[in-house]
């Protein structure tokens, strides 16, 4: 299980299911970049976390993000609950 | 009754239906008595069943980032909105401040999203729900989002009154714009309900026509002796009204004015309507309008085509409008429930602009409970339509009535 919570995989995943739901290109999306730069909104953004409960199969404790996160707030908040 | 300040005029027309999908469409159709009731069918109920449904799906006209939000009664209400603004020559209303309304009527709202959500729960066992169905689902979705795209700040109002809830929402706009609290709005309705779940609750009620065996797009048949039901269908209708000063400043042609409303209850039972709650709508009507029944050219009744609805309306007909001549586009679009008034007042205002009187299509055989002067089978071209009256009915007792008059003043709209 730990192995699929580095980094770059949660990366890959969230990149992966933004281009499945919401057509936004991988290219476009860097550490740096923020939800609201893709178009996304708060429940949008909120689905993204249940889908990734889902697709790494844990539960994240603690949601709390910055009010536009980027990629990096993301893996940074999958990690912080990895226990 | 509060004073009659400003004229309203009808300057814009958006049409996503079983005969059309935009006005030019929706009045071929009503020329041609074309019918677009279909074989509807779902792998989880037994019985077939005509339609007026709409072979298309409209999530393509949206991007993936829109549509979470978007169930199908959303997506067409969105699209007959955008086209009514267009064909008025607005496109945003952020001008107008809180002076544009948006007035919307519908039945179910996003019932589809809603009973995916309820298979979820109940099949699969799911716990929460995705993060935007409740957004999906609520009645008032398709109005939220309008008011989003077109910058509508004013009032943004939801109507819900059954079969007359897209009446009520045109009259109250109506009412708005004529008393001076609005320069312009949007005023229709919407449903797109035609689901297994929906319609088996219809078919609890047994009130659904059955397929015709020999040509199924004669399966709605008002006033017919013939007739066995209603046939469900789906769609979105909006109309872009504004005072006549409004569209004269804007130099806007225009299809007619918007000359009466009328709506009254039965106060009589959840289901089965009442003649005289029918009767008091249609009076209120032409009080409204100033008008006698004699000057009524046109009437488009609501007539469902049920057994016991359409000999009650046909009374309430006879008794305030004598000999107008009447006819049910029912028979050709089925009951669009929400839209369905919006969608049978477009056919009276386009009787009005384009001078024709609209058919009951299949009406061979005239019930005699239903004796009224019918335009049956063929509709009658060529033919001056000064006033037009729009007639509802809806499930609780609610009745409206909308008339509609040529508009001398303002140039005639070209389709």
């Amino acid at each position: 299980m730990t192995n699929e919570l580095d980094s770059p995989h949660i990366q890959t995943l969230v990149k992966q299911f933004l281009q499945e739901r919401f057509d936004i290109s991988p290219d476009r999306i860097t550490d740096d970049t923020s939800i609201r730069d893709l178009g996304l909104d708060s429940m949008m953004m909120l689905e993204v976390m249940l889908e990734l409960e889902d697709r790494l199969g844990v539960k994240l404790q603690d949601l709390s993000m910055p009010g536009n996160p980027t990629l990096r707030d993301v893996v940074a908040l999958v990690e912080r609950n990895r226990g | 009754m509060t004073g009659r300040n400003r004229d309203v005029v009808v300057s814009g027309l958006g049409v996503i239906s079983p005969i059309g999908l935009d006005v030019a469409e929706l009045s071929r159709s009503l020329h041609h008595n074309r019918s677009g009731i279909r074989l509807w069918e779902s792998p989880l109920l037994a019985k077939k069943l005509p339609a007026g449904w709409i072979d298309r799906d409209f999530s393509g006209e949206f991007t993936k980032l829109d549509l979470p939000y978007l169930d199908r009664c959303s997506q067409i209400a969105i699209l007959a909105a955008r086209q009514a603004a267009r064909d008025a020559g607005l496109e945003q209303f952020a001008d107008y401040g809180q002076r544009a309304g948006l007035y919307y009527g519908s039945v179910g709202g996003g019932v589809k999203t809603e009973h995916d959500w309820v298979r979820q729960f109940y099949a699969e066992q799911k716990q929460t729900a995705k993060p935007y169905t409740i957004m999906a689902c609520m009645l008032n979705a398709a109005p939220a989002h309008i008011s989003i795209r077109h910058q509508i700040l004013g009032p943004v109002m939801t109507h819900s009154s059954a079969c007359t809830s897209s009446g009520s929402a045109i009259g109250d706009a109506y009412r708005a714009i004529r008393d001076g609290y609005l320069d312009v709005a949007l005023a229709g309705g919407a449903e797109a309900a035609l689901l297994p779940t929906f319609i088996a609750l219809w078919g609890g009620l047994r009130a659904l026509a059955d397929a015709d065996p020999v040509d199924v797009s004669r399966s709605s048949r008002p006033f017919s002796t013939k007739r066995t039901g209603l046939v469900l269908g789906e769609g979105a209708v909006f109309l872009l009204l504004e005072s006549r000063e409004s569209a004269q400043q804007r130099g806007a042609s225009c299809y007619c004015a918007l000359s009466g409303y009328g709506i009254a209850s039965d106060g009589y039972h959840i289901g089965s309507p009442k003649a005289e709650g029918q009767v008091a709508a249609l009076r209120d009507a032409l009080q409204d309008a100033a008008l006698r029944p004699d000057q009524i050219d046109y009437v488009n009744a609501h007539a469902t085509a049920t057994p016991g609805g359409d000999p009650i309306e046909a009374r309430a007909l006879r008794e305030v409008l004598g000999n107008a001549p009447v006819s049910s586009t029912k028979a050709i679009h089925g009951h669009l429930l929400g839209a369905a008034s919006a969608l049978e007042l477009a056919a009276a205002i386009l009787a009005v602009n384009q001078s024709f009187l609209p058919a009951t299509a299949h009406l061979d055989e005239i019930d005699p409970a239903c004796a009224l002067n019918h335009v049956a089978n063929t509709p009658v071209l060529e033919h001056p339509v000064n006033h037009a009256l729009s007639f509802s009915a809806g499930f609780g007792g609610t009745n409206v009535a909308l008339i509609v008059s040529k508009e001398n003043s303002l140039p005639a709209k070209v389709l």
